[in-house]
């Protein structure tokens, strides 16, 4: 089993990621290129969400490490 | 009236005179001048000279002289606007003297420079083969604008096939200690996000002598303090790092799990992962 703590800190580095993202979409002056890095963060919310899935899993499992 | 009460009257007098007519003889830089607009030049400088000296006695006819030759390079230049004709006739047509790689003697021969000055022009921007030369044309000023061979020319992105993302013009948005606020405004900042982006950095408002932002929104400080390192900003390469390392984590992980639906679902996830990589980096290489 995955260490639940090593999962959660690359769900939050993901998370950072997806919001520097959307940084640079909300300024960037280039319409395609903001439409890019729109499908990007789409792709990436994606695996979010089965993470957290996965997440769950493990708190399920482990009730230690549930929280945060 | 005194005579240096007269000159000094004369001399500001034909300055103003030459600030208010200067426009008409239009923005062309001085390299990009021709044979016409140098000796047009002298005649208005020897004529001011002159009458600034009282050299020409009679002050109205000094000024009047000045002022007939102003109104004929003006109309030169309306014509020249308006006529093919009178541009070529002014300006000269631009000559070719290489095409597809061969020497037009016969137009050489017409330019007046000889195949020596050909070469020597050609060295000064560089060329030194004639070989490596495609298309070659004397304008009208006596440059030679010479345009390479392709695989003589330096690479460029496409040539490498290699995706780039447009860059627009960074904006500046400190000039001399004072913030513009419509560069901002045209990124659509405000002075807000520069203060909190400057109190990220750790420097005060009034350290900074200019400060510009890209096209990303990445700012870029100078400080009028030399003294102070400042840390490049890395925003972008830390994107790119922190994607990479997701990556490596979802691989790591498919590795450890037992779990073999998961280890399939990790491994879908690196993948998805590396796909938005690649797909942003260019935009990030900037």
């Amino acid at each position: 089993m995955t260490v639940a703590t090593q999962v959660k800190q690359t769900q939050a580095a993901l998370m950072g990621v997806e919001a520097t993202i959307r940084t640079y979409q909300l300024h960037h002056p280039n319409s395609d290129t903001r439409k890019l890095m729109e499908e990007c963060n789409a792709g990436i919310n994606a695996v979010l969400d089965t993470l957290s899935i996965r997440i769950r899993e493990i708190e399920y499992e482990e009730h230690q490490f549930k929280g945060l | 009236m005194e005579p240096w009460i007269q000159l000094t009257l004369r001399v500001l007098g034909l300055f103003l005179l030459l600030v208010l007519v200067l426009p008409i003889l239009g923005r062309k830089p001085v390299s990009g001048m021709t044979f016409f607009d140098l000796i047009s030049g002298f005649v208005i400088a020897t004529m001011i000279s002159l009458i600034a000296f009282n050299i020409v006695g009679n002050l109205a006819m000094g000024v009047s002289g000045l002022l007939i030759w102003f109104l004929a390079l003006g109309v030169v230049r309306f014509l020249i606007q308006k006529s093919k004709w009178a541009h070529d006739h002014f300006y000269g047509k631009e000559i070719v003297i290489i095409k597809e790689g061969k020497v037009l003697e016969e137009n050489l021969h017409s330019t007046g420079i000889t195949g020596e000055e050909l070469l020597s022009q050609l060295r000064r921007k560089s060329i030194f083969q004639l070989a490596d030369v495609e298309f070659a044309v004397m304008e009208a000023n006596g440059d030679i604008s010479v345009l390479p061979k392709h695989e003589k020319q330096p690479l460029t992105p496409k040539d490498m096939r290699i995706q780039v993302s447009t860059i627009s013009e960074p904006q500046i948005v400190v000039l001399d200690g004072n913030i513009l606020d419509e560069p901002l405004n045209t990124l659509g900042l405000n002075r807000r996000w520069l203060q909190t982006e400057i109190e990220k950095m750790g420097i005060a408002t009034d350290n900074i002598f200019l400060a510009q932002v890209d096209s990303m929104g990445e700012l870029y400080v100078d400080l009028f303090d030399d003294a102070i390192q400042l840390p490049m900003p890395t925003t972008k390469e830390l994107l790119i790092a922190t994607l990479n390392k997701v990556e490596a984590d979802f691989i790591s992980f498919s590795l450890e799990t037992e779990n073999k639906e998961w280890q399939k679902k990790y491994k879908h996830m690196a993948k998805e992962i590396k796909e938005v990589t690649d797909k942003l980096e260019p935009h990030l290489k900037t």
